[in-house]
C-alpha cells in the first residue's frame, strides 16, 4: 500500500480502546433508530382493545334533548355503553343509523346508552346528518379527535361495546347488522363476557 | 369502508358559502321617557341616545358589511391546514367532503371577522394539532425545531474540530511563492490538463 | 407459465445464496475454481431473473387473472401500455423488478471488472448476492413457512404477518379465476409511470455496486483509491439515474396532481432525496481522496450511509411506518426489512471500525481557503440538509412514540429550514471551483471573485428595487429574514464564476493552440470532461434553482366559480394579466373505463388572445375515482396552469383554479442541462487520450501497484 511519507505529521486513527467506545456509541444510535422504526410498525388497530379496559372519553352532546350535557366514561360506570364513531360523509355509517336509533329506543330503559361520536365534521354538517336519520341518542363532536385516537380507530364506522365494569367487550369495524347488534347487547345485559 | 369512501365519486359543487346573516340585529334603542326631564336636557339626552344607537347599530351591523370572503381568501387560510383523511394534501386543494365542509366553515369564520391565526387555532383545538401543517411550538413538538438547531451547533463544533485535527501543523509563512495557482499561461494549460484527469 | 416464472425466481434465489457462499469460501481458501463458479452463478441469476420478468410481463399482458398479482394491478379495460407498467405498480411486481435490475447491474460489474479487480471481485459478489437473496426471498413466499412455528410460539401477530408474505409472490396463483381485475390506481395512469419508477429504481439499485466495492475494499484491506476509481463511473450512473428519477417524479407530480407544485416533502419523496444528498456529498468528497488521499474514512461512512438510506427508503415506502401518498399496502415486509437494514449497517460499521488503520489520511488540510476545505463545507451542508429532511420525515413517528401526540410535518417546515441551507450550498457551489488545491492566494482569489460579487450585488439590489419584495420566514416564527432577490443574487454569483471559468479556459486554449474560440471550447470540454462536465452540471443546478425560487416565492393562485361567458383574471408578476373566459363543458373521447369531461377556456393576456385551454376531469368508472388533469400554457417566463375543480347545473357553472408559476420551465431545462453535464463528465475518453492514472499532485505519494499489500 502507500507508504506514509512523514509519520509525525500524518494524523493516525485513535487507539483501540477509544475506538471501541466510539463504536459502541455509533452502534447504540443505530439500534435506537431501528427500535424507533420498529415501534412504528406495531399494529395499531382498535380490535386490540377487546377485553381491555376502555380508554376514558369525554363528550359534550350537541343534539336534541341532550344538548350541552357532558358524558364521560367515568360518570357512566355501571351502564352499558355502545360507542359509535361516525362521520357525515361516511356512506357505510348510514346503513346502521336507523338500526341504532331503534335499538336505542328499545334498550334505553335497560340502561344501555348509545353514544355517537362525530369525527371531523363541522357542527352544522353533523347535526344535519342526525336530523336526516332522526337520531335522538346523545351525539357529540370528537374534540381534538381524541376519542378517535384513544380508541385507535382507523376509519369510520367503528363501534365499541363497553360493559358495566368499563371493559371493551366487542369491537365492530364497519357497519353492524341487526342480529349482530342484538346478539352483543343481549350478551352484555346478561353480564357475560365477550 | 373507511377513509376510501370519503372520496366522493362526483365532484360536488363547492358548498356555497353560508352568507353572513344579513339580519343584523337591530337593538331597539331605549329612549328614556322624556316626560320627566326638562326640555333642554331631554333634547341632549335624545341626541346622545340617538347617536349611541347609531353607533351600536354600526358596530353590530359591521360583520354584515365585511367583505364576503372570496374563494381565494378561504384558500389562503385553508392552505395552512392538512386534510386528516388524505395524506400530504392541504385543505385548499383537497376535494373530499371533509375539506369542503371545512372550507365552508372557514368562510363563515372569515365573514364573522376572525383572523387567520384565530381560525387556525380553532381548527387545531377542535380537530387536533395534526390538522396543522406544522405542529405548534409547544410541548414535545418544540423538538422539531430544537433538534436541528442543536445539530447545527454540534455541526459547527465538529467542523472546527475537524479543521483543527487535519491541520495539526501551524500554518507556515504565507506560501505566495509556492502557490498552486499560477500566472504563466503555459503552466496554466499544463495545470488544466493535469486537473482534467482524462484517465 | 406462472409456474415457470416462479421456478425461475426460486432457482435465482438458490443460485444467489450459492454464489455468495462459494465466493466467500473460494476467496478465503484460495480456490479460484469456486470463485469462478460463483461468478457464473451470479451471471445465471441475472439470466434467470430476466426470464422471470419476461414471464411476468406476459402474464400481465395476457390478463391471466388467476395470478393474484395480475388481478390486483390490471383489469380488462386497461390499455396494454399500462399493463406493462403495472409490473412495478404494486409490491410483489416491483420487488421482482427491483431484483432483476440489481442482478443486471451485478452481472455488468462482474463482466467488466473481473480481470482488473481480482482480489475484490469475490467479496463484491458476496455482498451483492446476499442482498439479492434477501430481496428474492421476499418474493419467494419462503417467509410464510415461518408462520406455523411462530404460531406455535404464541406470537400470533408475527405469524399472521409472515403468512401474509405468501402473497408477495408475483406468481402466486389463486384457487379460482376472477372475472376481472382491480386495475392500477388512476393516479398512476400517466406516461410518467413508464419512466419514473424504472429510472428511480436504477438509481437506488445502482448504489449497491459502490457499496459492495467499498465493503470488499475494507475486507481485503485494499483501501487505497483503487476501489474508488473503479466505481467512479458506476456511482455516477447510479447517481445520475437517481437524479433523473427525482426530476421525472417532479415533472409527473406537476403535470398530474393539479396543485401547481412538484415537490411536497412527502415521506417517500424524502426517502428518495436523502440518498441523493449523501450520494452527491460522496461524489464530491471522493475527488479529495483521489487527489490528496484524505477523507478516506469519511468516504466509507458516506457510501455506507447512502446505501443504508437506499434500504431505508425502500423500507419507508413499503412498510407504511409513515403515511404517504406513495405507500404500498401494509404487509409483513416491514420487520424483515428492518432486520436486513440492521444487519447490513451493523456489519458495515463494525468492519469499518476494525479497518480504521488502513484508512489513514495521507495529507492534511493546509488552509481553510482550499478546495479540500470547501469540499468539506459542501459535505457538511449536504449532511445538514439530509439531517433536517430525515428528522422532519421521522418526527411523526418519534412524536407518537415519545410525545404521545400525533403530528404532521408539512412543507412549511422543510421549506423554511432547508431553503437557506440549499441557498448556502449554491453559494458554495459557486465559489468552490475557484479554489485551488492546498492553499489559495488571497489576492488571486479576490481578483477572481470581483466580477461575480459585483454581479451578485447588482442582481440582488436591482431585483429588489424593481419590485421583487418577497422574503423568507424565520423557521418557527413569522419574522421576515432574507429577501428572495438575494437568492437570485447568489445564482448570478455562481453563474458568473462558471462563465468566467469557461472563459479562462477557452482563452488559454485559444492563445496556446491558436484555435478559434468555438473549437477551443469544444476541445477544452472534451479534454477535461470531468471538470467542465461538472461545471455544466452546476449550470443545470443554477437553472433548476431559478425555477424553484420563482415558483416558491412568486406563485400566484386564484379560485373562482364562473358561469358560461364569465371571466377570471389572474395577474402574473412577470408578464401581464391573464383573462380566462369560460365557454362551456363537454364530454371527450376517452378509453372505455373513463368518463372524460373537459372545459373550454379562452385565454387572453392584457387584452390580446393567446390561446385556448382545456382542463379535464377524468372519472374512472370501475374504481369510482376522479382525477383532474390540468391544462397548461408554457413559456420560458412562466406557466399558466388551470384545473376544473367542479361544476353544477349541467356545466352552466364551473369552478376553476388557476395558477401562474413563474420560471417553472427552467426546472426542466436545468434538468436536461444537468443530465448532459453528468453524461459529459462520465463519458470515457478515447483510449489514445488516456494518460496513466498516476499524476497526483506534488506532495502526494504516488500509488504503487494496486495489489501491493
Amino acid at each position: 500500500m502507500t507508504a506514509n511519507p512523514d509519520p509525525v505529521t500524518t494524523p493516525s486513527p485513535p487507539p483501540r480502546p477509544r475506538r471501541t467506545v466510539w463504536l459502541v456509541v455509533v452502534l447504540g444510535f443505530v439500534v435506537v433508530f431501528i427500535a424507533l422504526l420498529a415501534s412504528g410498525l406495531r399494529p395499531q388497530t382498535s380490535t386490540l382493545l377487546q377485553g381491555n379496559p376502555a380508554p376514558d372519553f369525554g363528550l359534550t352532546a350537541f343534539n336534541g334533548e341532550f344538548d350541552g350535557q357532558r358524558f364521560s366514561l367515568t360518570d357512566m360506570r355501571g351502564q352499558i355503553i355502545v360507542l359509535n364513531v361516525w362521520a357525515s360523509w361516511c356512506v357505510e355509517c348510514e346503513q346502521e343509523m336507523a338500526l341504532f336509533e331503534r335499538a336505542w329506543q328499545e334498550y334505553r330503559e335497560r340502561e344501555v346508552w348509545f353514544i355517537g361520536v362525530d369525527y371531523l365534521d363541522t357542527d352544522t354538517a353533523g347535526l344535519a346528518y342526525l336530523e336526516r336519520f332522526g337520531i335522538t341518542y346523545p351525539n357529540g363532536p370528537d374534540i381534538g379527535s381524541r376519542i378517535y385516537r384513544d380508541y385507535q380507530c382507523a376509519g369510520v364506522p367503528e363501534t365499541f361495546f363497553i360493559d358495566r365494569q368499563g371493559i371493551v367487550q366487542h369491537v365492530q369495524i364497519g357497519p353492524m347488522t341487526q342480529p349482530q347488534l342484538h346478539g352483543v347487547l343481549d350478551r352484555l345485559l346478561e353480564g357475560g363476557g365477550g | 369502508m373507511l377513509n376510501a369512501k370519503n372520496q366522493q365519486p362526483e365532484p360536488k359543487s363547492r358548498a356555497e358559502n353560508r352568507r353572513p346573516s344579513r339580519t343584523a340585529r337591530y337593538f331597539p334603542c331605549r329612549v328614556h321617557n322624556s316626560s320627566f326631564i326638562i326640555l333642554r336636557s331631554s333634547f341632549i339626552i335624545h341626541f346622545i341616545s340617538l347617536v349611541s344607537c347609531l353607533f351600536l347599530l354600526l358596530c353590530f351591523a359591521m360583520p354584515a358589511f365585511a367583505q364576503q370572503p372570496t374563494a381565494d381568501d378561504i384558500n389562503a387560510v385553508a392552505s395552512n391546514l392538512t386534510c386528516p383523511t388524505c395524506t400530504g394534501i392541504n385543505v385548499a386543494e383537497c376535494p373530499t367532503e371533509t375539506c369542503v365542509q371545512w372550507r365552508a366553515k372557514i368562510g363563515e369564520m372569515l365573514a364573522q371577522g376572525y383572523s387567520q391565526p384565530e381560525i387556525l387555532d380553532y381548527f387545531a383545538a377542535r380537530y387536533g394539532d395534526h390538522v396543522l401543517q406544522v405542529p405548534p411550538a409547544r410541548g414535545f413538538f418544540q423538538w422539531l425545531w430544537l433538534l436541528p438547531t442543536a445539530a447545527t451547533v454540534l455541526g459547527l463544533a465538529l467542523l472546527a474540530y475537524l479543521v483543527r485535527s487535519w491541520s495539526r501543523q501551524p500554518a507556515p509563512a504565507p506560501l505566495e511563492g509556492e502557490d498552486q495557482v499560477v500566472e504563466d499561461e503555459y503552466l496554466q494549460r499544463v495545470e488544466q490538463d493535469l486537473e482534467g484527469w482524462t484517465e | 407459465m406462472a409456474q415457470l416464472g416462479y421456478a425461475a425466481s426460486l432457482l435465482a434465489l438458490v443460485l444467489a445464496l450459492y454464489a455468495s457462499v462459494a465466493a466467500w469460501v473460494g476467496s478465503r481458501r484460495h480456490l479460484p475454481e469456486l470463485v469462478l463458479s460463483a461468478r457464473n452463478a451470479a451471471l445465471a441469476v441475472a439470466i434467470l431473473l430476466t426470464v422471470a420478468v419476461t414471464l411476468e410481463v406476459l402474464l400481465l399482458l395476457s390478463g391471466d387473472f388467476r395470478t393474484l398479482y395480475v388481478a390486483q394491478v390490471t383489469n380488462r379495460a386497461m390499455p396494454p401500455f399500462f399493463k406493462l407498467t403495472a409490473l412495478w405498480g404494486s409490491q410483489a411486481g416491483s420487488l421482482l423488478f427491483w431484483s432483476w435490475l440489481m442482478s443486471l447491474f451485478v452481472a455488468a460489474a462482474v463482466l467488466r471488472q473481473w480481470d482488473r479487480m481480482q482480489r475484490l471481485m469475490p467479496y463484491v459478489i458476496v455482498v451483492t448476492q446476499i442482498t439479492l437473496s434477501f430481496f428474492l426471498s421476499l418474493i419467494s413466499g419462503g417467509w410464510a413457512l415461518l408462520a406455523a412455528p411462530l404460531q406455535g410460539l404464541g406470537l400470533t401477530d408475527a405469524s399472521i404477518l409472515m403468512a401474509d408474505m405468501a402473497h408477495t409472490n408475483p406468481f402466486f396463483q389463486l384457487d379460482f379465476t376472477p372475472a376481472n381485475g382491480t386495475g392500477l390506481n388512476p393516479l398512476l395512469r400517466h406516461w410518467g409511470m413508464i419512466v419514473h419508477p424504472p429510472v428511480l429504481y436504477l438509481g437506488f439499485v445502482g448504489f449497491v455496486i459502490p457499496f459492495a466495492f467499498a465493503i470488499a475494499a475494507l475486507i481485503t484491506r485494499q483501501t487505497g483509491d483503487m476501489w474508488i476509481r473503479t466505481v467512479r463511473r458506476w456511482t455516477l450512473v447510479a447517481w445520475l439515474s437517481l437524479s433523473m428519477g427525482l426530476l421525472l417524479g417532479m415533472w409527473w407530480a406537476y403535470g398530474v396532481l393539479g396543485w401547481g407544485g412538484y415537490w411536497g416533502w412527502d415521506p417517500v419523496e424524502n426517502a428518495a432525496l436523502m440518498p441523493w444528498l449523501t450520494g452527491t456529498a460522496f461524489l464530491h468528497s471522493v475527488m479529495i481522496q483521489e487527489k490528496r488521499g484524505m477523507f478516506k474514512v469519511w468516504n466509507m461512512v458516506l457510501i455506507i450511509l447512502t446505501y443504508g438510506l437506499v434500504i431505508f427508503g425502500t423500507f419507508l415506502t413499503r412498510s407504511g411506518v409513515v403515511s404517504s401518498v406513495h405507500t404500498f399496502a401494509q404487509s409483513g415486509i416491514g420487520p424483515l426489512y428492518l432486520v436486513f437494514l440492521l444487519v447490513t449497517v451493523i456489519y458495515s460499521v463494525v468492519l469499518l471500525f476494525d479497518r480504521l488503520d488502513c484508512l489513514r489520511s495521507e495529507n492534511e488540510l493546509d488552509s481553510i481557503l482550499s478546495r479540500e476545505a470547501f469540499f468539506l463545507f459542501n459535505n457538511l451542508l449536504f449532511l445538514a440538509v439530509f439531517f433536517v429532511t430525515f428528522w422532519g420525515t421521522l418526527f411523526p413517528v418519534v412524536s407518537e412514540l415519545i410525545g404521545g401526540q400525533k403530528a404532521i410535518v408539512g412543507p412549511p417546515f422543510f421549506n423554511r429550514v432547508n431553503g437557506p441551507l440549499l441557498a448556502a450550498l449554491v453559494l458554495l457551489m459557486g465559489v468552490a471551483p475557484l479554489m485551488p488545491w492546498r492553499r489559495a492566494s488571497r489576492q488571486k482569489l479576490a481578483r477572481l471573485l470581483l466580477w461575480p460579487l459585483v454581479a451578485a450585488l447588482v442582481t440582488t439590489a436591482g431585483l429588489f428595487i424593481l419590485g421583487l419584495r418577497a422574503f423568507t420566514i424565520l423557521p418557527g416564527t413569522q419574522a421576515r429574514v432574507l429577501p428572495a432577490s438575494l437568492f437570485y443574487g447568489i445564482l448570478a454569483f455562481a453563474a458568473t464564476i462558471i462563465v468566467q471559468e469557461f472563459g479562462r479556459g477557452v482563452r488559454v486554449r485559444h492563445s496556446t493552440t491558436g484555435e478559434g474560440y468555438g473549437r477551443a471550447l469544444c476541445h477544452l470540454v472534451a479534454r477535461n470532461r470531468r471538470r467542465y462536465g461538472g461545471y455544466l452540471v452546476h449550470v443545470g443546478v443554477i437553472l433548476i434553482a431559478l425555477g424553484i425560487i420563482g415558483t416558491n416565492f412568486f406563485e400566484v393562485e386564484t379560485q373562482q366559480s364562473l358561469a358560461v361567458g364569465e371571466s377570471l383574471t389572474i395577474t402574473s408578476p412577470l408578464t401581464g394579466t391573464y383573462s380566462l373566459t369560460y365557454q362551456g363543458l363537454g364530454l371527450r373521447p376517452a378509453p372505455a373505463d373513463i368518463r372524460r369531461t373537459s372545459a373550454t377556456l379562452t385565454v387572453s393576456r392584457d387584452g390580446r388572445p393567446v390561446g385556448t385551454l382545456y382542463p379535464t376531469h377524468d372519472y374512472f368508472i370501475p374504481q369510482q375515482q376522479p382525477m383532474t388533469i390540468p391544462a397548461m400554457r408554457h413559456s420560458l417566463a412562466e406557466d399558466l396552469y388551470v384545473i376544473v375543480a367542479g361544476w353544477e347545473d349541467g356545466g352552466n357553472r364551473a369552478t376553476f383554479k388557476a395558477y401562474v408559476e413563474p420560471l417553472v420551465n427552467w426546472l426542466w431545462i436545468g434538468g436536461i442541462v444537468f443530465i448532459m453535464g453528468t453524461a459529459i463528465a462520465a463519458w470515457p475518453a478515447p483510449a489514445r487520450d488516456r494518460q496513466p492514472a498516476t499524476a497526483p499532485l506534488p506532495g502526494r505519494p504516488v500509488t504503487a501497484q494496486p495489489d501491493a499489500r
